[in-house]
């Protein structure tokens, strides 16, 4: 039984795949913002994040490069989400685009939408949305790769299995670090890091 | 036209399929398996096509949609990349290697070319393909394979098509 010592576990995808992926010092710099450090392709994914952002919000439809699909109304660009899942476990995320049913993920650099479509992050937002009562059905990912110029697309279905594993999934590896935060004092020595 | 697959029909035709060996007769029951594997077939190329259409209509950049159990999207097989002959002295070294092929080479320019890839300590590697039409001739007159060719043991699949499909007389 996972207990929190008055701590509680602020899980996120990012975090949780490097876990999970087992480059644990990274996961544990990531968690408590310790490594500021933004590379130069860090930096242009976050700038094309931002014209996008700008393009939907004013043009009220995906940028042409990712299609132009009209987007159902309402629609949020960028929106923050948290959920508690338990005393010792909160889950949260940001959504770059939720209008109708459809969660869309933009992604910048070389991977393929295919990659991302094979990661466990469609099956976390998913539970996040489902635990904030937000209706999806579907996980889009829109990719651009600024250096080849092309673009990708890869959706993902929401469904009951997906969500069962994406929950065992986010409750797994929370409570492997969380645990291992709490042996080794790192919540003391680091959490006041966080913002 | 309606095709019912029944699966259990399927098991019993393939388990009454091997009695080829045996009876003439039999083949009935391989045909009906090779029908029912040819409309399966060509019902998911149908569906292949049809996917492809509704997903470009959906997404011109479409590359996969993963469901509970299926995943659909496109594939790309072979090299990703190819040089540009004519910008070869461009490309950066390390970012290709050349295998240089020379084509029908008789025995003596063979072993001039090994001797001078040698002197440049070059490593290589000699591919010989066998004229089978020959060999054959010439087992037929020596009764015997000649002396450095020798016959090698392909394994063995085991195949069923329809008569008139393929090549008959594959060995």
């Amino acid at each position: 039984m996972t207990t929190n010592n008055g701590y509680i576990y602020k899980a996120s995808f990012s975090t949780l795949d490097v876990w999970y992926k087992g480059d644990y010092e990274r996961a544990i710099k990531y968690y408590f913002k310790l490594d500021k450090f933004q590379s130069p392709e860090m930096a242009q994914g976050e700038e094309l994040h931002k014209r996008f952002k700008r393009f939907i919000d004013k043009e009220k439809k995906l940028p042409a490069v990712f299609g132009g699909r009209p987007l159902a109304k309402p629609f949020i660009a960028e929106k923050f989400l948290n959920a508690q899942i338990d005393s010792w476990l909160e889950l949260r995320g940001r959504l770059d685009l939720h209008d109708g049913t459809i969660i869309t993920d933009f992604k910048t650099g070389q991977k393929t939408a295919n990659e991302y479509a094979n990661s466990w992050q469609g099956a976390v937002y998913s539970v996040l949305c489902t635990l904030c009562k937000i209706p999806v059905t579907a996980v889009d990912y829109h990719t651009y790769d600024q250096y080849s110029k092309k673009a990708g697309f890869a959706r993902v279905w929401v469904t009951d299995k997906l969500l069962e594993d994406g929950y065992n999934w986010i409750l797994t590896y929370s409570s492997e670090m969380h645990d291992y935060l709490l042996k080794n004092g790192l919540y003391q020595k680091y959490d006041h890091l966080r913002s | 036209m309606i095709y019912t697959i029944d699966t259990d029909k399927i098991i019993q035709l393939a388990q009454e399929g091997k009695n080829i060996v045996l009876t003439p007769e039999a083949e009935k029951q391989l045909l009906q398996l090779l029908d029912a594997k040819e409309y399966v077939e060509k019902a998911i190329d149908v569906c292949k096509e049809a996917i492809t259409t509704e997903a470009l209509k959906l997404n011109p950049n479409f590359s996969s949609i993963t469901g509970e159990k299926v995943r659909v999207g496109f594939r790309q097989y072979g090299a990703k990349y190819k040089i540009d002959e004519s910008k070869l002295d461009e490309v950066p070294e390390n970012m290709y290697t050349a295998n240089v092929t020379a084509q029908e080479v008789d025995r003596q320019a063979l072993g001039e070319i090994k001797d001078t890839l040698n002197e440049l300590s070059l490593p290589f590697k000699v591919a010989f393909s066998v004229e089978a039409k020959e060999v054959e001739k010439f087992v037929k007159e020596h009764k015997a394979l000649p002396d450095g060719i020798n016959e090698i043991e392909r394994p063995k699949t085991m195949s069923i098509t329809k008569k008139g499909e393929g090549n008959d007389n594959d060995d």
